[in-house]
């Protein structure tokens, strides 16, 4: 078929259906997204990944750009496969989106473990009568105002957020001089009706998630609590790809910070109208964040965090007008964002601490959040220490040849009983290809049936193992998609579980113990929630303890972020704690390297 | 060959660190030619770096080997010297590494430099997080036939760009070749810094050297 210019130029995405008119020079992954059709794109865009491939199945194909025809077969080219971020349309075209890459992630996970905490908030509700003005008292709303809070309170020097005061003599006259001042210490905030619930907001701002809770500041309770994507996905899945993408260009630095915002505000508008509630009632923002999301969010420049020696513009507490940033909240509400330990130990790692506990815990626990950034934290003696390790993406399923999203048709465990496979996918679907859970499960469950040797390398004669290109890659699934897991695989397993278990083992020697005196280690946030323990003991990823001695806890720093929120006392705890806490450098220390090197392997070297 | 020269590249190709070191040792303080010995070595090292490619070995072979070639020189370079005075091993050409400013990793440059050595190159190591002007200054210091870039982060590759323009900028481009290596690197980065090659692994390096010096030999 040939493009027929008279008609205007057409891409239609399947299997949604949605159709969009390409701009010049535009890439089908930027059409797709301002069509607001799902396509995965790990790399943003910069061709190094494979999270991206398509299919033309009508219409014009164009030409393969010349990585495309490096990283695809011949035959796949002919029969229009291509990679979204690597081509441009300029006829019609039909294009399908395969499952793999439309998937979205069921496991936006959002709470952690219970808890209460005596709430303590830091904004105040004050209930005032004032006098009505008259020719004998035409004093101001706002001195009226504060003659009325100064019966109620010890006399201050009040101030008023000016956004407060210029809806300040609707409220007043609408609500017949009853209403109540929200104050935080002794800057009103907001003017409200009585007895208006006062709302808090807890965000937790992840690279791939985002989870939002809200919280009724005087009972404490959760509110309603959701996740969402982070729509900053299409600039890359990595801190570092975003940080790329904000530092080189300032454009796209805002572009990221509005997505986040305009993304938070829908969906906290919704939570909202589901709960009888109205934005303006948020009187009071926690957000905790890694120091890159933090920096972006708040729109600070991160260039320094880009390249060594990393340096953020800030680590400790800032609180910014949630209106300066754009967030939708009452007129002077602030946003607290919790401090980050260092460039690469953020924000929500010291929420993580405070979701534990870390300030009471007297055993000696290590504390780790894995991710593309794992963070890790040793808690001894009353010192915390804590350092980021570069895992990578692999271990969520990302820069996996069949890696994808924890979504229906993942594979997310895998065990071998005798000489089956047995495979169990997100939503019992067909399998479509592998999350961090499947991937790690796969790599154990191969490592203990023999189909890997000590040293990662795939047995050829193993049962499950097929020639591909005459290279020996695990069959997992045949069907209407292939799953299999290559030599490639399981290298990028490797690197990853190894630089995560070398950073444990770091922090323990720099402690002098062992890992045999551990007496807790506590495996944090979404992704380490769904992971078989089990598999992580035996790739070496974690120390092999008697299991009874992991926990896993779900999303500790949410839990933390929402104890931040409440909890005036706790807020300080958190900035004191992100203060004391040590961040050991492993760059340039040549004990890391020895570490990693004894941890790449299925079993020591030595 | 002997059975106790056979039994070292064994040794070293095996990963029998303990075992490998002990014998040099003894074959060193019996008074073996230590040039000798350590073209077992070199030897030995050839089996790891065939091992590797064919996926037999990772990283940690190639890093430990490193580790154990490294001790074994130790004691078998100063008895070289010993007994050949001024008669510098002739090497095949001189290369210059370092891994380009804003960027700390040093695993894989450290096993490209380690390779290149054991292939018979006088190797200079600049070390990480290097400035563009020391890559200049060593450049005009050793004149080398080759230099390598290597950096594991994205924005890295502006590094190497910014370092190869300074090397262009300084006049010094058309006397030497440049690869670069680490990290995602293909053929795209390779244009985008103005490299002339790029490696994907230590051997390739190696290969990229020795097709650039026989070239111009
Ligand atoms: C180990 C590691 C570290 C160690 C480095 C230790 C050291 N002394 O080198 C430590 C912990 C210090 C570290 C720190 C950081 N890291 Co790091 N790190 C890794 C990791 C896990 C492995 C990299 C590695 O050493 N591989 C082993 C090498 C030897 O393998 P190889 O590539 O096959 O090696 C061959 C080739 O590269 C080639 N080669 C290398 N150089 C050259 C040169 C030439 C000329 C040629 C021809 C060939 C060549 O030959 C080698 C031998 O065969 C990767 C993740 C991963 N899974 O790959 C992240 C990774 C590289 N790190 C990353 C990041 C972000 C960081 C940090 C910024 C953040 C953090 N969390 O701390 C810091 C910053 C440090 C800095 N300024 O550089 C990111 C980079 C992302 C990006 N897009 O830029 C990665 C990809 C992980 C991730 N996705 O998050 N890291
Ligand atoms: S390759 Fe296209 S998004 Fe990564």
């Amino acid at each position: 078929m040939t493009h027929d210019s008279t008609q205007p130029t057409r891409i239609e995405f399947d299997p949604d259906g949605v159709a969009i008119e390409p701009r010049p020079g535009e890439t089908l992954l930027e059409s797709a997204h301002r069509a607001k059709v799902r396509i995965a794109s790990a790399c943003g865009g910069r061709g190094i990944c494979k999270s991206c491939i398509i299919h033309f199945t009508g219409g014009e194909t164009p030409p393969p750009s010349p990585s495309d025809r490096d990283f695809f077969s011949a035959v796949k080219l002919e029969r229009g496969w291509r990679r979204a971020c690597q081509c441009s349309v300029s006829g019609s075209s039909r294009v399908h989106i395969p499952a793999r890459a439309r998937a979205e992630s069921t496991r936006m996970q959002v709470d952690g473990s219970d808890f209460w905490v005596q709430p303590e908030p830091i904004v105040a509700s004050i209930e005032v009568k004032l006098t009505k003005p008259s020719l004998n008292y035409p004093e101001a709303d706002f001195e009226r105002l504060v003659e009325a809070l100064n019966q109620e309170r010890e006399p201050t020097t009040w101030s008023i957020d000016p956004e407060a005061a210029r809806n300040l003599p609707e409220v007043l006259r609408q609500n017949n001089w009853a209403v109540q001042a929200v104050v935080r210490n002794d800057e009103i905030i907001a003017v409200q009706p009585v007895k208006t619930r006062l709302v808090g907001l807890a965000v937790d701002l992840g690279t791939t998630n985002i989870g939002l809770f809200l919280a009724d500041l005087h009972s404490g309770t959760t509110i309603a609590s959701t996740g969402i994507e982070n729509p900053q996905g299409i600039y890359g899945s990595d801190v570092v790809s975003r940080v790329g993408a904000a530092a080189t260009d300032a454009d796209k630095a805002i572009q990221m910070q509005r997505l986040v915002i305009d993304a938070i505000n829908q969906r906290v508008q919704g939570m909202c109208d589901a709960h009888n509630l109205t934005p303006w009632q948020i009187v009071d923002v926690v957000v905790a964040g890694n120091t890159a999301m933090h920096h972006i969010f708040a729109r600070l420049q991160v260039r320094g965090l880009g390249l060594a020696p990393f340096t953020p513009v800030i680590t400790g507490p800032l609180q910014i007008k949630t209106r300066e940033l754009g967030l939708a909240c009452a007129p002077g509400a602030q946003i607290h964002m919790v401090p980050n330990i260092a460039g690469f130990v953020g924000g929500d790692h010291t929420a993580m601490l405070i979701g534990i506990s870390a300030h009471t815990e007297k055993r000696t626990v290590i504390a780790l959040d894995i991710g593309t950034n794992t963070e890790i934290s040793l808690l001894h003696n009353g010192a915390i220490t804590s350092l980021s390790c570069p895992s990578g993406p692999a271990l969520e399923g990302g820069h996996i040849s069949c890696g994808m999203r924890a979504a229906a048709g993942a594979i997310e465990s895998v065990k071998i009983n005798g000489e089956d496979l047995e495979i169990k996918t997100i939503g019992d679907a067909e399998p479509i290809g592998l999350c961090g859970s499947g991937v790690l499960d796969v790599t154990a469950a191969f490592f203990l049936s023999g189909g890997l040797n000590p040293r990662g390398q795939i047995n050829r004669e193993y049962r499950h193992t097929v020639l591909q290109d005459d290279e020996p890659v695990f069959m997992l699934h045949q069907g209407e998609t292939n799953v299999v897991f290559t030599q490639r695989d399981v290298r990028s397993v490797q690197l990853a579980k190894g630089s995560i278990r070398a950073g444990i083992e770091l922090l323990l020697e720099h402690a002098g113990l062992h890992y045999e005196q551990l007496d807790k280690v506590v495996v944090a946030g979404a992704f380490g929630n769904y992971i078989s323990i089990e598999s992580a003991c035996t790739i070496g990823l974690l120390p092999p303890l008697p299991l009874d001695r992991f926990e896993q806890i779900g999303n500790a720093a949410g839990t933390g972020a929402k104890l931040i929120l409440l909890s005036k006392t706790l807020r300080d705890t958190a900035t004191n704690l992100a203060a004391r806490s040590t961040h050991l450098v492993q760059a340039g220390n040549p004990r890391f390297n020895k570490h990693f090197m004894h941890t790449i392997n299925f079993h020591d070297i030595n | 060959m002997s059975e106790q020269q056979q039994k070292l590249i064994d040794l070293i190709a095996d990963m029998n660190e303990e075992e490998a070191i002990k014998l040099a040792n003894s074959m060193l303080d019996s008074g073996y030619d230590p040039m000798k010995l350590l073209e077992h070595c070199r030897a030995g090292m050839d089996v790891v770096g065939k091992r590797f490619e064919s996926g037999e070995y990772f990283l940690p072979e190639l890093m430990l080997a490193g580790e154990m070639l490294t001790e074994i020189s130790k004691k078998a370079k100063p008895l070289i010297q010993e007994s050949q005075t001024g008669g510098a091993a002739s090497t095949k050409g001189t290369v210059i590494i370092g891994t380009v400013h804003g960027d700390l990793h040093d695993i894989g440059k450290n096993i490209v430099t380690f390779m290149l050595d054991i292939n018979g190159y006088k190797v200079i190591d600049l070390g990480i997080d290097v400035p563009v002007d020391t890559f200049i200054d060593s450049i005009k210091e050793h004149k080398p036939s080759v230099v390598g870039l290597s950096g594991f982060l994205t924005l890295a590759f502006d590094s190497m760009k910014e370092t190869i323009e300074a090397i262009k900028a300084a006049g010094l481009r058309d006397d030497i070749k440049i690869m670069i290596g680490g990290g995602q690197v293909d053929d795209t980065i390779r244009d985008y810094t103005g490299a002339d090659a790029f490696g994907l692994n230590a051997m390739s390096a190696v290969s990229l050297c020795s097709g650039w010096i026989k070239a111009a030999a």
